[in-house]
């Protein structure tokens, strides 16, 4: 193909665009992570964010470039050129390259976010019903449930820097267990044993959420999570042991 | 060297030899219901689906007004939650897919050549089934629960009688049966037609792209809606028989659904973009004065995301933990090969071409814009890492809107400015198009661009409300003025319509210059379509009709002659 | 010199033209309507052997890699449905499947000798689609509305058979 210096100009155009969303900040919108698990997916969100606007600059640009550098100028038939089979290769191999790395990046980050711990520091029944949650902490037989009023839901406390193990469990329809700061959530299905591990990494309150449909208030099927020390954790363990606690009001 | 066709002569073909042409037999509404004529039936697809669309936008305003706020502002959570079912549900299985097969039926037998489809009663018989079923859809409405509350999905245990009742979701189940088959009944029409219709010289490596994507969109619907009419009946059969094909307590499986349903809905979604895809391919070279760039590569690239589109249903079944995530993100992120290789088909169509930007071509290249950024969040969503965070919520509605909307409707109002002038005679008015344009492209993206965001941020999707304390008004705010400009778009397009079908500029039978046969024949068409056909020599028989081999060796105006082999 | 229209170079990538102009020089030698519908009944019977063979193959891979009977299953279903066509469309036959060639080669449905027939205008299709959707709703409304639909449904049925019969 001929040369064309003024397709440079797009090159700078669309460089110039991923620079500048990225200055945005490196986070994409995306939730600010709690956990190391959170950790791990925010280390595959943000590449990946930047590998796919920079293929749109470059897509963005050719066709915006293509808008203006060949708008009609005269009568003239232009190029009848219907082929052209290196390019057509390369624009098929490249792509395919691409999703390779995608993919090897992807199974890398799925490999440790799934990873489950031999002995989790703490185990937490995790029940979803219509329409809110039942925590039981497995070995001291702490209960800590929604009342299904409000909004606020049941808290679900946790130790920071330990690892909890999480057995998803449903009662009736499918639900989904889903706090955006730890960047994941996971399905509760009548019949399926779901578990994961969560690592919190910040102490603090994070909001909880039902994310699967699953009839009239889900929309308000919430929870919270509050991530304290491990001697906290400990101390409200022991000051709740065998006790059934009822809440969520409010909101 | 031209094939002439002569008007259908009836006294051969039937006992009585004094009947009038075939599309005629009887007039006005008995005229209609009695018709084999394949462009009669293809705008009866057409209009019916368009209805649905406007019905659907309608659901929608509703969603989007109700969430401006948290608080309720127009609906109660319970009656929301039909509202997002049915917004989905029509625009899913009553508009897209029966527009598609709608423009496939009145223009697929013209752009080969032929005379009529292969089927032309079963043909009808589809278009029935599509209206009557849709109508006993949404008939849900009328009853005293009112219409299907699950979800466009229908996802089990939440589907099963003991959870929703309502005969709105028995009369659900049953439209997808109905429809289902209409949609198969068309399919199988598109297929033999264009096996066993094409006229002389049009071999298959000439048809026009769009065929080629009816054609190859027909195969998904052979593979595709058959499961979901299979599994609907199975929830019949849980709902009305007890049968615990589903339910756990009996023995049954709830991901069960998930799998049916996902193993049609992952075809679904290329049944609704391909059509799409092959109208812009049939806008680009005309308004660009170019061929289609890479023909060939183009139709290879539809097989592959065809076939590939068959093994990736749990993509979307990722955070159920049942599923085989690797074998299905690698497949995934396959598909994006082939769709990338038809964008740059597209732009080299443009490259170096004289563009000119009518309505038609303003739809097309926003299409373009649109849907890559759609795809672009689809491969990011193919990483089960990261689909662990966007699935179920703001970010998916962001992602699918801006493939279906952006993609398959934009192409879609590309193809009415650009197919108008040649079903009616009468060209649309270019300042209310524009109008249109830029309406529905401004409300588009400011009512679909910042739910990217919300859903980062955690709000999940078919939620009826929100709290004041999460930090979503604002942008749930922005989304809302979007989708009011957005529906307001519709406005200047209807009346354009009614506008034009009056006192509509003349067409003729090209008025935009076309490059595949239908620009052969008369706005519009006589009943058997062509009076006569322009020789077929390679995939634009117009555009050679046009521009014969003498006029080619020297184009008007410019330097040396193309040297031609 | 206009740099919208330049000279064709040579080897260079094919234009539409130079497409067009060869294969009207090798049409001229071909059998036209018939040699195009064997290659399209050939062609269409790979895409569909195509499609039905890649399922196939996704199907044995899905299966190793996950044990999950459901999807296996609706791969190799699906694998099977789609290589009937292509079956049927591959089939080795004779010369004279779409009947005596016309002298003038007009295209299915124009010859009047070609055995294809195009009914005319019918009542049938919108009665049987009603009544389809009759016994739909027969089936969740009561046998009030069954039973007559059903009846609808098979007198629609009959309708429409006796039409192809007699060309009515």
């Amino acid at each position: 193909m001929r040369p064309r210096p003024s397709a440079r100009l797009g090159l700078v155009v669309a460089g110039g665009l991923v620079a500048t969303l990225a200055g945005c900040g490196s986070s994409f919108g995306i939730a600010d992570p709690a956990s190391e698990q959170a950790d791990d997916v925010f280390g595959l969100w943000s590449p990946a964010v930047i590998a796919a606007l920079a293929v749109g600059a470059f897509v963005w640009a050719l066709i915006v470039w293509s808008v203006i550098r060949y708008r009609r100028r005269s009568d003239a038939l232009p190029t009848q050129v219907a082929e052209n089979i290196p390019i057509e290769i390369a624009y098929t191999v490249v792509p395919i390259l691409i999703v390779v790395v995608l993919f090897a990046l992807g199974t890398a980050t799925q490999r440790q976010i799934t990873e489950k711990v031999a002995d989790p520091d703490a185990t937490v029944l995790v029940e979803g019903f219509q329409w809110s949650w039942r925590f039981t902490y497995e070995g001291s037989d702490v209960i800590v449930s929604g009342d299904g009023a409000g909004t606020n839901g049941p808290e679900l406390v946790l130790p920071v820097d330990q690892t909890t193990r999480l057995k998803l469990v449903s009662v009736d329809v499918i639900h989904s267990f889903w706090v955006p700061r730890f960047l994941s959530k996971r399905d509760l299905i009548p019949g399926v044993d779901n578990e994961v591990d969560v690592t919190p990494n910040e102490l603090g309150t994070h909001q909880g959420r039902c994310a699967e449909f699953c009839g009239l208030d889900h929309w308000r099927m919430n929870f919270r999570v509050r991530v304290v020390s491990a001697a906290d954790f400990d101390t409200w363990l022991a000051e709740n042991a065998d006790t059934t606690t009822e809440e969520g009001g409010g909101g | 060297m031209t094939a002439t066709v002569d008007p259908p002569d009836t006294t051969v073909l039937d006992d009585e030899p004094s009947r009038p042409p075939a599309s005629m037999r009887a007039r006005g509404l008995l005229g209609w219901v009695t018709s084999t004529d394949h462009k009669v039936i293809g705008l009866a697809y057409i209009i019916t689906a368009f209805g649905f669309f406007l019905f659907g936008g309608a659901l929608a305003e509703v969603v989007r007004v109700e969430l401006y706020s948290p608080g309720t502002q127009v609906v109660e959570p319970g009656t929301y939650n039909q509202v997002f079912t049915m917004h989905g549900s029509v625009m899913m299985y009553l508009f897209i897919v029966p527009m598609a097969f709608g423009l496939a039926n009145y223009l697929v037998p013209i752009q080969i050549g032929a005379k009529e489809m292969a089927f032309p009663r079963l043909n009808a018989l589809g278009y029935w089934l599509f209206l009557f079923g849709g109508l006993t859809m949404v008939s849900g409405f009328l009853t005293a629960d009112g219409p299907a509350a699950f979800g466009w999905t229908g996802y089990a245990p939440l589907s099963e009688a003991i959870r929703n009742p309502a005969i709105g979701n028995d009369l659900w189940l049953l439209a997808i049966v109905l429809t289902g088959t209409g949609t198969i009944l068309a399919a199988v029409n598109v297929v033999a037609t264009t096996l066993a219709m094409r006229a002389p010289g049009m071999s298959m490596f000439r048809m026009p792209i769009f065929t080629w994507n009816m054609l190859v969109t027909s195969v998904l619907v052979l593979i595709a809606f058959p499961i979901l009419t299979s599994a609907s009946v199975m929830m019949l059969a849980d709902r009305l028989l007890d049968a615990q094909v589903f339910n756990v307590e009996g023995g049954g499986e709830p991901v069960l659904w998930q799998h049916l349903f996902w193993f049609f809905g992952h075809p679904e979604v290329y049944i609704a973009a391909l059509p799409f895809f092959g109208i812009v391919t049939e806008i680009f070279p005309v308004f660009s004065r170019r061929p289609v760039f890479g023909y060939r590569g183009l139709v290879l690239a539809t097989f592959t995301i065809a076939s590939l589109s068959v093994g990736v249903w749990a993509h979307h079944m990722f955070t159920t933990g049942a599923v085989e995530v690797g074998y299905f993100s690698a497949l995934s992120l396959l598909i994006a090969v082939p769709t990338g290789v038809k964008f740059f088909n597209w732009i080299g169509t443009m490259w170096g071409g004289q563009l000119t930007f009518p309505t038609p071509m303003l739809f097309a290249v926003a299409f373009l814009i649109l849907f890559l950024l759609g795809g672009l969040t689809g491969v990011l969503q193919a990483l089960p890492a990261l689909d662990a965070q966007v699935h179920d919520s703001y970010f998916i509605v962001a992602h699918m809107h801006y493939v279906l909307f952006g993609g398959s409707a934009f192409a879609l109002f590309g193809g009415i400015y650009y197919w108008f002038p040649k079903f009616t005679g009468r060209m649309l008015h270019e300042g209310w198009g524009k109008a249109h344009f830029a309406m529905m492209f401004v409300g588009f993206n400011l009512t679909f661009l910042v739910q990217h965001v919300l859903g980062l941020q955690g709000m999940p999707r078919r939620v009826a409300d929100y709290l004041p304390e999460d930090g979503f008004t604002t942008l749930n705010r922005v989304s809302t003025i979007g989708a009011l400009l957005l529906g307001a778009s519709v406005l200047p397009f209807l009346w354009n319509v009614v506008r034009s079908l009056r006192r509509g500029e003349p067409a003729g039978n090209d008025p935009w210059g076309g490059q595949t046969l239908e620009w052969a024949t008369t706005s519009p068409p006589p009943p058997w379509n062509f009076d006569e056909l322009p020789p077929i020599r390679s995939n634009r028989p117009v555009w050679d009709l046009r521009h014969p081999p003498e006029a080619r060796r020297d184009p008007v105006g410019t330097g040396p002659a193309s040297k031609d082999p | 010199m206009n740099d919208d229209v330049r000279p064709v170079e040579e080897g260079e990538a094919v234009t539409a033209d130079a497409v067009a102009e060869e294969e009207g020089a090798s049409d001229a030698g071909r059998g036209s309507v018939e040699s195009d519908d064997r290659a399209a009944w050939r062609l269409q019977s790979r895409i569909f052997g195509g499609i039905a063979l890649f399922m196939v193959l996704i199907a044995v891979v899905y299966w190793f890699l996950s044990y999950e009977a459901a999807g296996t299953t609706f791969l190799v279903v699906a694998a099977g449905m789609t290589g009937l066509p292509a079956l049927y469309l591959g089939w080795p036959r004779g010369r004279h499947r779409t009947g005596a060639p016309s002298p003038h080669h007009e295209e299915p449905g124009h010859d009047p000798h070609d055995g294809v027939w195009f009914p005319d205008a019918s009542i049938w299709p919108f009665a049987i689609g009603g009544s389809m959707v009759l016994v739909g709703n027969g089936f969740l409304l009561g046998r009030w509305l069954l039973v007559p639909a059903l009846v609808l449904l098979a007198w629609s049925i009959a309708g429409m058979i006796r039409q192809g019969r007699h060309r009515l």
